[in-house]
């Protein structure tokens, strides 16, 4: 038995799947101010006349970190960033107490300026004042060595609790990403450290020994204990949890998603039979990451959008004024439409066919043709933003001839649609796109047999230079020298042995590894070749442990 | 949060699979530590920076600016098409009105392709920029456009494509012929008889620095341009004139760079040459993109700066302003020169040597342009190659009165095939291209 539990802003989702088939699902509302107590009951619940032999894995999905940050509620962990010429860091500011020193480092990972570890202890002296217990430390190209933050951290030592290094966070180049994102893991560490201590007491008092893991913002997983220090990775695993449920429940190569809740619609695209990557990480609070997410573009369109007429025309949206006329609101929604077209839902008609008719009357047109009006209006707006995504994908920079020319541009495919009003909207949505729709069984559970069915995700950067005799494999902050023999070969080799290293039982084989990145450059210098640069990225692609398509109507 | 505060398109295209040949300067690896830092510095996440894929130009845009001997596709790879394509990437944004000026960092550079083209000169097939402003005036109709050249090489392909134009000026600040490749861009280079003046060469003498370059803008490049008033101001925006590239002499920095850009306020820039990949085009870049976007680039420096940069010679300093001074004369007096060389004559010859370095062909050119007081007038070019080749070309102004179009194109009908392997005709005027 596998369960998937994701906690969400509202509700908390929660299956039980075995032999790839649902045995049992719940909602229920999510307690606010007590996560692990959603996750609990929620668990039990499932659990209910069930052993807790039988059980697989555990996969959590939760909003704790995110929601942290969305409601400004973050422990507000120091800053010592290190950056040398360039941009000043001073415009990266973030958190209560963010502090600048010397030192710098290039491109190629040397040291052009050193630090002061006279002006650093002063820093530290003074935060010491300030009983800080998180530390973030960035410098500028960590990424390409980063003794400059271990050389701080080493200082800081004593003073912290927790400190987050910036190189560790992501192998990629983006200075100002990497403070945010280093600060944002010092700042959710302790929070979430304490909701891992809860949920593994819990786990032990039920007397559950599989494993357990937790949902990250790329559709993978990490185990919980790993998680400690990388509480970062779990903001925004929501919409990667539906994401992935999608997923599982669809298997086709290219699809477009639609999450139709009661605000928004989330659409997603999956292109060679996975989710696409949002372009650099994912934007929280305002602050670009390096966190790797899945690309989502959120449309303030839903069940409960307000239907007003506008210039002679029905618009639906953007705004959402509260519930439905069907269900006790105050103004026409889109599931009033929905609800008179369909004609079927008894207990709900006469209200929503109400709200119709008041609609109707501002327009001059009849119930029926305002509710078509309406339906197909949305239907038009969500096709609209479907391609203008598919537009802004496919016109991303490429740096190589090949990409440029041969590039294989994303293309919408079938549709598929969960969420609430989704099986209402089908038709219409079929019509405007011009393309079949479909809503798979389970999927107003989706997020949480995403969360159940995904995979360990993970990345290594690994950046070797032959000239300068060294390799470096950037997030496991591995350092080695290198003969001027080594390959890009070598490289690869090599990347693929240290993402085995933290492989665990759920860590995909080899074959599911990709390479996003292997580039290799001839230097030259002064007419002659003085050696190689190389730059290798392995990611293993966000995948599922099997996948619910039997079940599928469809496919 | 770091703001533009003028919106700027960013072109970024390092084609990491493209080189003239494995070691030589133009390879996979010049732009790759220009990335770096770009990426590191996080410029594409700062409000008003936007990215753009460059455009692919098509054999059509490369015919409005060139004649390719004996065809465009014999003259470019993909790579050219991107490079040419990614200008007029540059120029559409900025036309559009989708940002206020656009930089586009392509490889490989064009400055040093002529009208004609044989093969490779200076690591360059195509001229970018005049791809770039044929299909800038074809598209939206601009007439008058300024070139300021700041690569440390003269640009003189540019200068041979627009030699006749008075509505293009074309201005070259490099480093003095005698001194450097390809050898020309003397002060006496002014252009055509029709479009005296309208070239204007500033050789300026080897260890020139930020002081001389800056000086040459605030005292010649933006009278004249103030004078000129151009609709469109480019900047083909070498950057070997770095105190550390290797092989140039002179000692701009990337404050210096980022400073003449602020001055100058080019609505396109466009990378020509710099090939100090490691010590300059990172910095020099990342301090033109901030110029560009009016942003704060006072704290971007080279990590060597204190060590290598020196203050730029007395010497230098009287010899800039000389040089300076004595052009701007020249360039007010433009008209009265051109009357007197003007006087008694319906055309105008000249007679040209041309060599392609990197793939070593010799080009002996015979020009002919049509005087004329109301347009550019008609030019037909002879040109032989000492592959064997001998072309005639026709071209045809946008601007052509009835007379010199005419003339045009009886030049083309009379041309015969038994004296050329292949005639050409650019009616710039109809737009039509052909070849017989």
């Amino acid at each position: 038995m596998i369960i998937g539990i994701d906690v969400g802003g509202t509700n908390t989702d929660a299956v039980l799947l075995h032999n790839n088939t649902v045995l049992s699902k719940i909602k229920t509302e999510t307690v606010p101010h007590n996560l692990v107590f959603s996750v609990t009951a929620a668990l039990d619940s499932l659990l209910e006349g069930r052993s807790v032999k039988d059980i697989e894995r555990v996969v959590l999905s939760t909003t704790l970190s995110t929601n942290a940050i969305v409601q400004d509620r973050l422990e507000g962990a120091a800053m010592i960033v290190s950056a040398g010429p360039g941009i000043d860091p001073r415009h990266y500011s973030i958190g209560p107490d963010y502090r600048v020193t010397g030192g710098s480092i290039d491109h190629r990972g040397r040291e052009c300026e050193k630090l002061d570890l006279y002006d650093i202890d002063n820093i530290l002296l003074d935060l010491d004042r300030l009983e800080k217990r998180a530390l973030g430390v960035v410098s500028r190209f960590s990424v390409r060595n980063p003794s400059h933050e271990m050389a701080i951290s080493r200082r800081a030592e004593k003073s912290f609790d927790y400190i987050a290094l910036g190189h560790l966070m992501a192998g990629t180049l983006n200075f100002p990403r990497r403070i945010a994102t280093t600060y944002l893991n010092a700042s959710t560490h302790h929070l979430h450290r304490s909701f891992v201590n809860a949920i593994a007491a819990a786990f032990r008092e039920r007397e559950i020994t599989a494993p357990l893991f937790i949902l990250k913002a790329d559709g993978g997983t990490m185990p919980l204990e790993y998680s400690r220090n990388y509480s970062a990775f779990t903001i925004c695993s929501g919409p990667a949890a539906s994401i992935m449920g999608l997923m599982a429940l669809v298997r086709a190569e290219r699809f477009t998603g639609l999450d139709i809740g009661g605000t928004t619609t989330d659409i997603s695209l999956f292109h060679r039979g996975v989710p696409l990557f949002k372009p650099y990480g994912i934007t929280i609070g305002g602050y670009p990451t390096l966190i790797r997410g899945l690309l989502t573009r959120s449309v303030p369109l839903g069940g409960d959008s307000e239907l007003s007429v506008k210039g002679g025309k029905i618009s639906v949206g953007p705004l959402r004024k509260g519930a439905a006329k069907a269900f006790g609101g105050d103004t026409p929604t889109l599931t009033d439409a929905l609800i008179t077209l369909d004609g079927k839902d008894e207990r709900h008609l006469p209200a929503a066919r109400q709200a119709m008719e008041e609609l109707a009357a501002l327009r001059g047109v009849s119930a029926q043709e305002a509710a078509l009006e309406s339906a197909g209006r949305a239907a038009q707006i969500i096709k609209k933003e479907v391609e203008s995504l598919l537009a802004e994908v496919n016109s991303r920079p490429v740096y190589t001839i090949r990409e440029m020319l041969e590039g294989e541009p994303v293309a919408p495919g079938l549709v598929v649609a969960a969420g609430g009003p989704s099986r209402a909207m089908a038709p219409w949505l079929e019509k405007a796109m011009g393309r079949p729709v479909m809503n798979p069984p389970h999927s107003e559970v989706a997020n949480a047999i995403g969360a159940a069915l995904a995979m360990v995700t993970s990345e290594l950067t690994v950046h070797a230079d032959t000239e300068e005799g060294w390799l470096f494999v950037v997030e496991q902050g591995f350092r080695q020298m290198i003969e001027s023999s080594f390959s890009l070969a070598d490289a690869k080799k090599l990347a693929t042995e240290r993402m085995k290293l933290q492989s665990s039982s759920l860590m995909p084989d080899g074959d599911q590894y990709e390479f996003t990145e292997e580039q290799e450059f001839a230097m030259v210098r002064g007419y002659y070749r003085t050696g190689k640069n190389m730059r290798v990225r392995i990611q293993s692609r966000p995948g599922l442990t099997g996948s619910l398509r039997e079940e599928c109507v469809t496919c | 949060m770091l703001k533009a505060m003028r919106k700027m398109g960013l072109i970024f295209f390092p084609a990491f699979d493209w080189a003239i040949s494995p070691t030589h300067p133009e390879r996979e690896e010049r732009l790759l530590y220009t990335q770096d830092q770009i990426w590191e510095e996080g410029l594409l996440d700062i409000e008003g920076i936007h990215e753009f894929r460059p455009a692919v130009a098509t054999e059509a845009d490369i015919e409005r600016a060139h004649f390719c001997v004996p065809d465009v596709a014999h003259q470019t790879t993909e790579s050219h098409m991107i490079s040419a394509g990614g200008a007029i990437k540059a120029a559409d944004v900025v036309l559009s009105r989708e940002v206020d000026c656009a930089f586009a960092l392509v490889r490989p550079p064009g400055h040093h392709a002529m009208k004609v083209v044989h093969g490779n000169r200076g690591f360059c097939n195509i001229n970018i920029e005049a791809v770039m402003i044929e299909h800038i005036r074809d598209r939206y109709g601009i007439n008058r456009i300024a070139i300021v050249d700041t690569d440390c090489h003269h640009g003189d392909g540019t200068q041979d494509i627009y030699w006749y134009d008075r509505d293009t000026l074309f201005i070259s600040l490099h480093q003095d012929g005698r001194t450097l490749y390809p050898g020309s861009g003397f002060t006496d280079e002014m252009g055509s008889i029709g479009a005296c003046g309208y070239t204007v060469n500033v050789p300026l003498p080897p260890h020139t620095g930020d002081e001389g370059y800056l000086h040459v803008i605030d005292n010649l490049v933006m009278p004249v341009l103030e004078d000129f008033k151009p609709e469109l101001v480019i900047n083909s925006a070498g950057q070997d004139n770095h105190y550390s590239d290797p092989i140039t002499n002179m000692m701009l920095s990337a404050q210096g760079y980022a400073t003449l850009n602020a001055r100058l306020r080019p609505d396109i820039a466009v990378l020509e040459g710099g090939y100090s990949i490691e010590g300059a085009l990172p910095y020099v870049n990342l301090a033109i993109i901030l110029a560009m976007a009016g942003m704060d680039f006072s704290s971007v420096r080279e990590p060597d700066y204190s060590l290598k940069v020196r203050a730029q010679h007395p010497q230098v300093t009287e010899y800039v302003k000389a040089v300076s001074e004595m052009l701007l004369l020249q360039w007010k007096k433009r008209d009265d020169l051109a009357r007197k060389l003007r006087k008694g004559k319906s055309h105008e010859e000249r007679q040209r040597s041309i060599f392609y370095d990197t793939d070593g062909i010799a080009e002996r050119r015979h020009e002919r342009v049509r005087l004329c007081t109301k347009c550019s007038g008609s030019l037909r070019i002879e040109s032989s190659s000492d592959q064997g080749i001998n072309i005639c070309a026709v071209h045809i102004p946008r601007n052509a009165c009835k007379d010199c179009r005419s003339e045009g194109l009886s030049d083309f009908a009379r041309a015969s095939k038994r004296d050329f392997d292949w005639i050409y005709l650019q009616d710039r005027s109809s737009g039509a291209f052909e070849r017989k």
